[in-house]
């Protein structure tokens, strides 16, 4: 899977993202769970602040009632019309008194029985008041609990010049206004209830109908502090008996806080910490970008470019802002390392100079030698091969290195391959075991052969690791072995022939002077006469025989030149244009106009006459005689071929035919393609048949461009 | 003639611009009389310690007499006689007989004046009773009788006794300390048989007729007694065009009869004082009312003088008003 690549600028990054988020969502959890046990701690403690505080406020409430009904009982407009008569003055004044004060009614009870209210328009006449009753001077205040809801009066005395002359009382309603009022002043949702009943309420009347289903509860369980479920939220709710009424009836507070709040508070507090979170993190990713960038990238990256530098080559590089940290170890390190490659480089660069020159010399050697050098692996492929290897092995293979063995093998003769596989299998045994091989390169090229042999190739430890070939061309050698074989051969029959023909030459001269004798003798119609004749021709026969065999062997000097091949066939086919023509045979030769030959031309010429001679007697139906004369640019020879569409040969006959003497024809000596032979050796060439019977023979000539030896 | 449809109102909401545009002007011409604002600021300048109400008939009067509205702004005279002026004013309604030199300068007197008499006001339920009789000492005393023995807890009659003008109006009709002294049999009389003003006062509170208040009550408190219904029978001020004439009075006085105090002998005497219009010159004023329209009164007017009125208050009103608080009768 292809590597996927990340900044490590991002990955720092996010790492330090990561760990500061944890620690802050850490602590933010933290310090929620802590604000949510405090706030349900001060949730606690303010319900029973709260429940302390009703008693407070409630005694702050009837105080302020008292004080204003106090206050009212002073007014002189007040005192004044009570006192004289003045009702209906005292009427208005009480309904000005008490206007949007917040108060229920003020209502002035005077001595004689008049009873002005402030929620009454008539004055009403009651019984006088009892003066004998000294709660009569008595202030006081009271709950009173009547139908059309709950009170809070404040009753007071009420004198004239130190007489009293009534009473005056202040109500305040404790009803839901009231009560919102309260609730509005506590902080918290308040309600009053006296018996079984909910008097006033500051909730909504679903909530208030269970508020009072609790207060019945209530009544038997007699909880202070319980929770109550209104709606969807949960209330804690704190109770107080806070008074009796009038009439002795218990009056009990609810005091109800809703721990939404608290949980609000809470989520408040969550999210007050998560937004200075998200701060916290906003400005941690700040620093660490610049940390990431400042501390550690830039210097990362100093020794990247730093290594890409060395990299480059230029190992003189060093860092030089090192600082007193790890990534200051690192960059001493790297700049350690850097002169120790540089060290090291001069030295394998010296080393290598040294290995390179003495390579170099080993290749001049190798390159130089006129040996094949062949190395193999121990698998069994060719590592290397000097020049002269790939200049034998050129017309078989392109390049040597890498060929296996029996990609080598494949192009080898049967008995080549058979010397190379033994001379393989027996390298290690003792001795220096050579062989020969032939390798026929095609048609361009001569058949080579290279005598060689295996060697092992050994380390340091004298371990083998591999195998050397070495093969020198002994082709010109086996060549001449074999021309003085044949030299030698023919040397010796010649030797012999020329002995006989000389012995004989004389004894048909006498033959024949004696038959020409005989014929100047003879009429011609004498029948002794054809018989002279034949006697005769055959003496004539029988000294161009002796003739030639003292011709073949005859050493002759030769006188080489160069000269353009032209030179010598053109004359050729002219000579045997006449005898081609009767035999029907068309003459045929291919050649560039400018190759150029060294030989003896007259010697040559010769070769070609005998050669054109046999192919014209070979083709007694008319044929085709092809001269083609070629020379591969690489090759040091000269390519003749003179093919026939005669009847072709037999192999045994193919490899008696430059024998001499061999001849399968009746007439003609049998030296023709001896002295062909023996001219082609004497130029240090060769001269190859190939035959097929029914498909005519082709002779290759092959000349070297000098004359070697 | 008019285009049906969209024509009509276009023409009709141009109709609108253009009354909205001729208000505009008037309103811009004659701002104060249009919109009720006041065409200026008229001081008052009087002894009389003008209840709120009384400003409002005044004030009422004033513009029934001029034709234009004005606020009054109460100059009040010091016991001395000395004045504080806050602001000089364009127009002046100046007590009679308040000497020239006491009148900021650069105002002149005009014809136009108006005459606040004192009378005796009766409230609904007596006026029905009484319905068209005229109210003698004697019934008035019965009357107070018979109301207080109906509700014992009532006084029947208010009077603003604090006020040095109420008790020197009432020493005018019914005499003063000075002049007269209750014997032992006066002392055992009743109210309206006691021989001066200060002795009937006492008389009739300590009768239970007058309530016990009137000797701290001022002029504004004995308005709201009457109007409260606290009170039967109360003096009051009154715009002399009011006496006679129900339609002027306000809407809350509805009901209300206005007589003359009843005197001994079938008396009539009605306190009258008269407020002089006085203006800069600048100021255009003109009565916007014909002189045949000014109320004609019948009774025997006792035509109220500052200088003097002040001169007794000044000397007599002391004893007087002691009398009535201690029964030196």
């Amino acid at each position: 899977m292809r590597n996927i690549y990340i900044s490590l600028r991002f990955k720092v990054i996010v790492l330090l993202f990561i760990l500061i988020a944890s620690l802050a969502l850490i602590i933010n959890e933290s310090s929620t769970a802590l604000i949510h046990e405090k706030t349900r701690e001060i949730f606690q403690q303010r319900l029973d602040l709260l429940r302390e505080s009703i008693k407070s406020y409630w005694e702050s409430e009837k105080n302020l009632l008292l004080n204003n009904a106090m206050l009212y009982a002073e007014s002189e407009k007040l005192t004044n019309y009570s006192s004289y008569g003045l009702y209906n003055l005292l009427q208005k004044e009480v309904e000005r008194l008490i206007a949007k004060t917040g108060f229920h009614d003020l209502k002035i009870t005077l001595s004689n029985g008049m009873t002005v209210s402030s929620n009454q328009s008539l004055i009403t006449r009651g019984q006088p008041l009892d003066m004998r009753d000294t709660r009569q001077n008595l202030s006081l205040v009271e709950v009173q609990n009547h139908e059309d809801g709950l009170y809070l009066a404040a009753e007071v005395p009420l004198h004239k010049l130190g007489e009293f002359i009534g009473r005056l009382t202040l109500r305040r309603k404790l009803d839901d206004s009231r009560m919102k009022r309260t609730a509005r002043n506590l902080q918290a949702e308040t309600a009053v209830a006296v018996k079984e009943t909910i008097t006033a309420s500051s909730l909504a009347e679903s909530y208030r109908q269970e508020l009072a289903k609790e207060h019945l509860l209530n009544s038997v369980r007699k909880e202070d502090v319980f929770n109550i479920r209104f709606g969807n939220a949960t209330w804690s709710v704190g109770r107080v008996n806070i008074a009796k009424t009038a009439d002795g009836e218990q009056v009990t507070i609810y005091l109800a806080i809703s721990q939404e709040k608290m949980l609000s508070l809470v989520e408040d507090a969550r999210t007050r910490n998560l937004s200075v979170t998200g701060w916290v993190l906003v400005i941690a990713l700040i620093i660490s970008v610049v940390f990431s960038e400042k501390v550690l990238l830039s210097r990362i990256r100093e020794l990247r470019d730093g290594a890409n530098i060395i990299a480059g080559g230029d190992l003189s590089f060093q860092i030089t802002s090192v600082h007193g940290d790890e990534l200051g170890n690192l960059a001493r390190s790297f700049n350690r390392m850097a002169a120790s490659l540089k060290l090291n480089r001069d030295h394998l660069q010296h080393y290598v100079e040294h290995i390179e020159k003495l390579a170099n010399y080993i290749q001049n050697i190798l390159g130089s030698l006129k040996t094949c050098v062949i190395t193999w692996n121990i698998a069994g492929h060719i590592e290397t091969a000097n020049q002269a290897a790939l200049h034998e092995f050129s017309d078989l293979f392109p390049t040597l290195e890498g060929l296996s063995l029996k990609q080598f093998l494949t192009k080898l003769p049967k008995n080549s391959r058979k010397e190379i596989i033994k001379g393989w299998r027996t390298v290690r045994e003792p001795g220096d075991r050579q062989f020969e091989i032939e390798i026929n390169p095609g048609s361009n090229a001569g058949r080579k052969v290279l005598q060689g042999g295996f060697s092992l190739l050994l380390d340091n430890e004298r371990n083998p690791y591999g195998l050397i070939l070495t093969l020198s061309n002994i082709t010109q050698r086996k060549i001449i072995e074999q021309q003085l074989y044949h030299a030698d051969k023919l040397s010796s029959i010649g030797q012999l022939a020329a002995s006989v023909a000389h012995e004989i030459k004389n004894p048909l001269a006498s033959i024949k002077t004696l038959g020409q004798l005989l014929q100047e003798e003879t009429q011609p119609e004498d029948s002794r006469r054809e018989y002279i004749d034949v006697i005769v021709s055959e003496v004539n026969r029988l000294n161009m025989v002796v003739e030639q065999l003292l011709k073949y062997a005859k050493p002759e000097d030769s006188s080489f030149r160069e000269i353009v091949f032209s030179e010598i066939i053109k004359p050729v086919m002219s000579l045997v244009h006449h005898e081609s023509e009767r035999h029907r045979v068309v003459l045929q030769a291919d050649y560039l106009p400018d190759l150029k030959v060294f030989v003896d031309s007259e010697k040559l010429k010769q070769v070609f006459l005998n050669l054109i001679f046999n192919g014209i007697q070979a083709m007694s139906n008319g044929g085709q005689i092809s001269i083609r004369a070629h020379k591969q640019s690489e090759s040091p020879w000269v390519t003749i071929e003179v093919q026939d569409t005669g009847a072709g040969m037999s192999p045994e006959t193919v490899a008696r035919v430059f024998e001499p003497f061999f001849t399968t024809r009746q007439r003609g000596t049998g030296l023709g393609l001896a002295i062909v032979k023996k001219i082609i050796d004497l130029h240090g060439g060769k001269i190859e048949v190939s035959s097929e019977p029914g498909k005519g023979t082709c002779f290759t000539i092959y000349l070297p461009q000098k004359q070697e030896g | 003639m008019f285009k049906s449809g969209k024509g009509k109102k276009q023409r009709n909401h141009g109709m609108n611009l253009m009354i909205l545009l001729l208000i505009s002007l008037v309103v811009i011409s004659f701002p104060k009389s249009i919109l009720g604002a006041s065409d200026g600021s008229v001081g008052l300048l009087s002894r009389i310690d003008f209840a709120p109400a009384l400003l409002e008939m005044i004030s009422h009067e004033l513009e029934r007499t001029t034709g234009r509205h004005f606020s009054l702004i109460f100059q009040p005279v010091e016991a001395s006689g000395s004045i504080n002026f806050s602001d000089s004013l364009p127009l002046m309604l100046v007590e009679k007989g308040i000497p020239e030199i006491m009148i900021p300068e650069g105002l002149e007197k005009t014809d136009l004046s108006i005459s606040l008499v004192w009378v005796l006001a009766a409230g609904k339920d007596v006026t029905q009773v009484l319905g068209s009789q005229t109210l003698t000492l004697d019934k008035f005393a019965a009357l107070l009788a018979e109301l207080r023995q109906n509700d014992p807890q009532r006084f029947p009659w208010f009077e603003p006794l604090l006020s040095k003008n109420t008790m020197r109006n009432f020493c005018l009709l019914y005499g003063e300390k000075s002049q007269k002294t209750s014997t032992r049999r006066h002392r055992a009389a009743m109210f309206h048989q006691q021989p001066h003003a200060a002795a009937m006062l006492y008389r009739a509170i300590e009768s239970e007729l007058l309530n016990p208040l009137s000797v701290e009550a001022d002029l504004g408190l004995a308005m709201e007694v009457f109007a409260a219904g606290d009170a039967d029978f109360v003096s009051y001020w009154l715009p002399q065009s009011y006496l006679n004439n129900a339609a002027l009075r306000p809407a809350e006085l509805a009901g209300v009869s206005f007589m003359p105090f009843p005197l001994s002998g079938n008396r009539t005497l009605l306190p009258k004082l008269t407020l002089n219009l006085w203006k800069s010159k600048e100021q255009k004023i003109v009565s916007s009312i014909s002189a045949d329209a000014q109320a004609e009164i019948n009774d025997s007017v006792v035509e109220l003088d500052f200088l003097s009125e002040t001169a007794w208050i000044n000397s007599l009103y002391p004893a007087n008003y002691d009398a009535l608080i201690v029964g030196d009768l």
